[in-house]
């Protein structure tokens, strides 16, 4: 009796916002809300229990994915190809295996740091005199990278020898945080993005998406990374670490999330 | 670098610093998630929206104009044309000392509608927005006063929506939705759409329907004349008269309504230095309303604990970007130290929060859930570039912050007309306004 009445509510309330097309009447986006389905919370839950017990048990897998990266393009790119193995937990108890490329990276002669200092002078002169218009965020950019560059020399010009991070130690804390990244991913989504009326199947596309996104893109990052380094010296790990570190892969999570969520339901 | 050649107080500094800028992010972030869920799921409040048949107050619409020979026409030929008894009803339009041919173009509109415009042109007295509203609102005898900017483009319907909630005694003021409409033209416009649907959609709703403190934004806007006589009228020392007097209203215990439905629409600006000069003088003004009001707020009887959180946190928003680029700095200082002081899950919060609160506070989310109300979806593929808005109002902010502090409250600098930039050609049509 109750699914019947419940039935017959249904089609009323599917009458009332029926249009001459046989569409649904649209409201006014100003008046538009989402309707409070079962979904609603159903998803979330069930997507984030699915997300967390997947993660839980492939965090292992995508470090493992990250390592062969490394194995098979340290080399490649004339680096030290050897790579240390250090056993770790994430938030008390996802535990996996980081590998990451063994080598320290050279710091930086005067010569190095005067070579710096004129390079970001330059540079912000360049930007002043040319980044307006529609350029002028890229000018602010440059600026903000030239300013933690400065920050960074003159660090090394107090204390060349005290320098505490090393191509190891960044690169296995880069990867640390992208893992902790990927693992707040559902999280951020559950209320961002499972709350929209799409199909579940395309909330566990798009999950996947996102996180098989960053977990692709993180090896070459901090390949990248380790190249420039070797290329150059120590003196470049700052700026890699404020600009092209966590701050490029949430980057690249919003990126993701945005072209996900444009999706049609 | 080790900590050795750092001394302890400094490190305890610096830590301290860092975990106050993300405990203040997180607390922002939370905020924006709340006002998103419920406005996508929460009980939409629109009291005034079905008044259509009423004994309408007497209602004067007062445009500002300091050269807006190109669009002014627009606003006035929109607004002589609205759904108003005509005999309740009257625009007043004031040149306050242009240098183009504004005055021109106002006459010219004049002798198109003379049953309900009056013009006005000032050249002496004190320069700016809200000199003219002190000035022109202390002479009227009508109940409701409207305020637009000249590039303003109000719709048929529009005036009817804004005076109905005056028909509640405890409605101060009311606000409605301002909506770009040269949004096509470049890349910027297109990003301040996202912030603005963001914050219009999804902020000021969410405020309104959990009977917070939607603010009063200045135009597309109306206030009862005689709340803002008792809270002593429009303060022309002010950068942002709008948030100055919404806060005045709120400590004397009357009520700013948003109407999502009343729509306008305005010019954003295209170019950045233009926009810069904006969130600037809206950083000023801000922070001026915030060391003028925020000891009154805490104080205040009568309100509920959430809504004077709620307006605790709104006047703060324009502290964030200078505190963030603080947090930013003594992070990076503990890094070079050796001594990173937030790892693992900690600084990925830090980048999220940071992410979320920040350019101009429409967090990715809350843009997300706008343009899926707003259904317009596919304008969500320029999300990522929104990290060049963010980029851009953070540097901006914190200068105008520090020129706040350091220029115009110690230097004790004068305020003066400081308007945006108009795109729109004179001689362009209204009526293909979205």
């Amino acid at each position: 009796m109750a699914r019947t009445e419940r039935s017959a509510w249904r089609l009323i309330e599917r009458l009332r916002y029926q249009s001459h097309s046989g569409r649904v009447i649209r409201r006014h986006r100003a008046l538009h809300r989402l309707e409070f389905r079962r979904a609603s919370l159903v998803h979330p839950l069930l997507l984030l229990a699915a997300a967390y017990a997947a993660l839980w048990s492939g965090a292992d897998l995508i470090t493992a994915f990250w390592s062969w990266e490394f194995s098979f393009w340290l080399p490649r790119l004339g680096l030290p190809a050897a790579l240390d193995l250090r056993t770790q937990t994430l938030f008390g108890g996802v535990a996996y295996r980081l590998s990451f490329p063994l080598f320290e990276g050279r710091l930086p002669d005067v010569d190095t740091l005067r070579l710096s200092v004129a390079m970001c002078a330059l540079l912000m002169l360049l930007s002043l005199l040319t980044m307006r218009g529609r350029m002028l965020p890229l000018g602010y950019l440059l600026w903000g990278a030239c300013l933690v560059q400065l920050m960074s020399t003159g660090a090394f010009w107090l204390s060349p020898t005290a320098f505490g991070h090393s191509v190891a130690s960044h690169v296995a804390n880069g990867l640390e945080y992208a893992l902790v990244l990927v693992f707040f991913v559902p999280l951020l989504l559950s209320f961002s993005f499972y709350v929209f009326e799409y199909s579940l199947r395309k909330k566990m596309l798009g999950t996947f998406l996102i996180v098989a996104g960053i977990v692709l893109v993180v090896p070459y990052q901090y390949l990248a990374h380790a190249a420039l380094i070797d290329a150059g010296t120590l003196l470049v790990l700052p700026l890699l670490y404020v600009l092209f570190g966590l701050l490029f892969d949430i980057a690249v999570f919003i990126a993701l999330y945005a072209w996900v969520v444009s999706w049609d339901s | 670098m080790n900590a050795g050649i750092a001394p302890t107080w400094l490190i305890i500094t610096l830590k301290s610093v860092v975990f106050a800028v993300l405990a203040l992010m997180v607390i922002y972030t939370l905020r924006h998630v709340l006002f998103t869920l419920n406005r996508l799921f929460g009980r939409q409040r629109h009291p005034y929206l079905d008044i259509d048949t009423a004994d309408w107050p007497r209602v004067t619409v007062v445009v500002p104009a300091h050269n807006e020979a190109s669009v002014i026409a627009h606003a006035l030929d929109a607004l002589a044309d609205v759904d108003y008894p005509v005999e309740r009803y009257e625009v007043v339009a004031v040149d306050d000392r242009s240098s183009d041919n504004t005055w021109a173009v106002m006459q010219a509109c004049g002798e198109r509608h003379p049953a309900v415009l009056r013009l006005l042109r000032r050249t002496d007295g004190q320069p700016g927005k809200a000199a003219v509203l002190k000035e022109v609102s202390s002479a009227l005898d009508s109940e409701i006063l409207i305020v637009f900017d000249a590039d303003y483009v109000p719709g048929r319907g529009l005036i009817k929506q804004i005076v109905a909630p005056f028909f509640d005694a405890e409605i101060g003021a009311v606000m409605g939705r301002v909506v770009p409409h040269n949004t096509p033209s470049n890349l910027l416009t297109r990003l301040l759409d996202l912030e603005r649907a963001g914050g219009y959609q999804v902020d000021q709703q969410a405020r309104m329907n959990l009977r917070l403190l939607p603010q009063y934004g200045g135009s597309v806007g109306g206030v009862r004349l005689s709340a803002l006589r008792e809270v002593g009228g429009w303060h022309a020392d002010v950068y942002a008269e709008d948030t100055d007097l919404t806060y005045r209203l709120m400590l004397a215990g009357f009520k700013t309504a948003y109407e999502n439905r009343c729509e306008c629409y305005e010019e954003v600006p295209e170019v950045w230095q233009e926009r810069n000069r904006q969130i600037m003088r809206w950083t000023k003004g801000h922070n001026q309303v915030l060391l003028r009001h925020l000891w009154r707020t805490l104080r205040v009887p009568g309100m509920r604990a959430v809504e004077r959180l709620d307006a605790v946190l709104l006047l703060g928003v324009y502290l964030l970007a200078p505190l963030l680029l603080l947090g930013f700095m003594c992070g990076f200082s503990l890094f070079l130290l050796g001594l990173p002081v937030l790892r693992g899950a900690g600084l990925v919060v830090f980048g999220l929060v940071s992410f979320s609160a920040l350019g101009n506070y429409a967090a990715f989310f809350e843009i997300a859930a706008a343009l899926h109300l707003d259904g317009s979806r596919r304008r969500l593929r320029l999300l990522p570039l929104n990290f060049l808005n963010f980029l851009v109002s953070l540097i901006n902010i914190t200068r105008a912050c520090v020129s706040l502090l350091f220029y115009d409250t110690l230097r004790g600098r004068e305020l003066r007309w400081d308007k945006t930039a108009r795109y729109r050609a004179a001689n362009e049509t209204n009526g293909d306004t979205p």
